[in-house]
């Protein structure tokens, strides 16, 4: 599984992922043009990640300022597969990256860690 | 059709009512306990997404509430500005229409220039508060009239005001020329109605105006640096229609013979001798305007009024100089509004 590396736009996070380093970094504003066209094939890899590996460890970080309701729509499956994923058995974390003066970003951070149970959500200030 | 962000939750629907229509034997406990969870998750979803949904909405409207304040901020200081700038020039440059860099142009331009008699003197013997006051009010009621007629109000320098007409809008050489000519006998006409009312609001010095108009092709554009510029007109004609106007009898009109050219259909005007002018090199022939054809409310016959009570008014409109008709104009009209005024002792 290669690596992805997709640099920010006005309208678009910086979407990393390492597989191998079991390395997920979605960081910046995500309201694109095409939402379903923007996310389909990068998340696509990382679908086929969670459903493939057994016990092995991994970091899902978000650092986002502004995402709009389509973006939330796709965060929300892919905490619901990282988390059907650690189910079985996988040691995997969120990292909810808010800044301090950002309630918004804190709120929804709260919101979403309370629908995860096996995988750990982390709220981290900066 | 399905939103493609909802493929799960379709496939979940689906299955439930292929399940229901085909076998609905088989819908178990485990199946609608199933279902429920489903539709749980789908409902705290839904929620989740109403919610982000609000606080964008409030996110949006926050900024749009701050560009609102900055969009004011900029209007009113465009608007400041505006006043430093000949509105059409303004108008061009916020439409985008016009660059903003160093460039200029060739037109034909008619040119005009006006100033005060006798300013030094009277700016020397006038309270400067007193003289800001009427000078505010003489260049605003010029301009108003400026403005009405469609000329590019270029400058103020001192007393004087230059205008010209063609550029950024022309209607034709003949229609801007004959714009600026009205624009002028116009200002006259008014002048000769603020010199009685601030001679009765205690102004002892009438502002007698010279007005030189000239028609010719002018560099038009902007000039100066790149951090400075100004955009105005320059070339030989510019001077000309100021050397003109030096030499307009008070309270008139002077005109060169190119821009008689382009309005002699509509004017009547008196032809002076011709002109030696400082910095021109031939002699300039020109034209002292007796009249426009849309503001003629007069006919040369003797004017005759003979009532009991009044004395006696003869007026002989061919003896009158254009200052001096203006002037007679205002008057009459002056003491009509004065006679309308006073009780009838009948």
């Amino acid at each position: 599984m290669e690596k992805i590396d997709i640099a920010a736009t006005a309208r678009t996070p910086h979407l990393g992922f390492d597989p191998a380093a079991g390395v997920f970094l979605l960081e910046g504003e995500s309201y694109p043009e095409d939402t379903k066209k923007f996310y389909d094939a990068p998340l696509s890899n990382v679908y086929s990640f969670l459903d493939l590996k057994l016990d092995s460890k991994a970091v899902f970080a978000f650092k986002l300022k502004y995402f709009n309701s389509s973006s939330a729509k796709v965060l929300m499956d892919l905490f619901l597969a990282i988390e059907e994923s650690a189910s079985r058995g996988n040691h995997f974390t969120i990292e909810w990256h808010y800044a301090s003066d950002d309630d918004n970003m804190q709120e929804l951070g709260e919101e979403f860690a309370e629908e995860l149970d096996k995988a750990q959500f982390a709220m981290v200030v900066f | 059709m399905t939103d493609s962000f909802l493929t799960k939750e379709n496939e979940v629907l689906v299955e439930s009512e292929k399940l229901l229509a085909d076998s609905p034997e088989r819908v178990t406990p485990d199946v609608y306990a199933k279902l429920t969870a489903d539709y749980g998750r789908l409902l705290k979803n839904f929620s989740r997404i109403i919610r982000i949904s609000d606080r964008n909405e409030r996110r949006l409207q926050s900024v749009s509430d701050e560009l609102e304040i900055e969009k004011k901020k900029l209007e009113g200081v465009a608007g400041q500005l505006a006043k430093y700038l000949p509105r059409q020039i303004y108008d061009s440059i916020f439409k985008g229409d016009q660059s903003i860099e160093i460039k200029t142009q060739r037109k034909l331009l008619t040119v005009f220039f006006s100033d005060i008699q006798g300013f030094t003197h009277i700016s020397s013997v006038i309270q400067p508060e007193v003289l800001t006051h009427y000078m505010n009010a003489y260049f605003t009621e010029m301009s108003d009239i400026a403005t009405k007629y469609g000329g590019t109000i270029d400058k103020y320098i001192g007393d004087a005001m230059m205008v010209f007409f063609g550029d950024p809008e022309s209607l034709g050489p003949r229609e801007d020329a004959l714009a600026c000519v009205r624009m002028a006998y116009e200002m006259q006409e008014r002048l000769a109605e603020l010199h009685i009312e601030w001679q009765r609001a205690g102004l002892q010095h009438a502002f007698i105006t010279r007005m030189g108009i000239n028609t010719g092709y002018c560099n038009v554009g902007n000039f100066g640096s790149h951090n400075r510029m100004a955009y105005t007109i320059l070339g030989g004609e510019v001077n000309l229609a100021a050397r003109i106007e030096s030499q307009c009898e008070p309270g008139g009109v002077l005109i060169s013979h190119e821009t008689y050219a382009q309005v002699k259909d509509f004017v009547e005007v008196s032809e002076r001798d011709l002109l030696e002018l400082k910095g021109i090199p031939m002699p300039v022939k020109t034209y002292a305007l007796v009249k426009v054809s849309d503001t003629n409310r007069s006919h040369n016959s003797e004017l005759r009024i003979d009532l009991k009570g009044l004395d006696k008014v003869v007026i002989k409109p061919e003896h009158l100089s254009m200052p001096d008709r203006l002037s007679l104009v205002a008057r009459l009209r002056d003491m009509a509004n004065t006679l309308e005024g006073i009780k009838s002792h009948d």
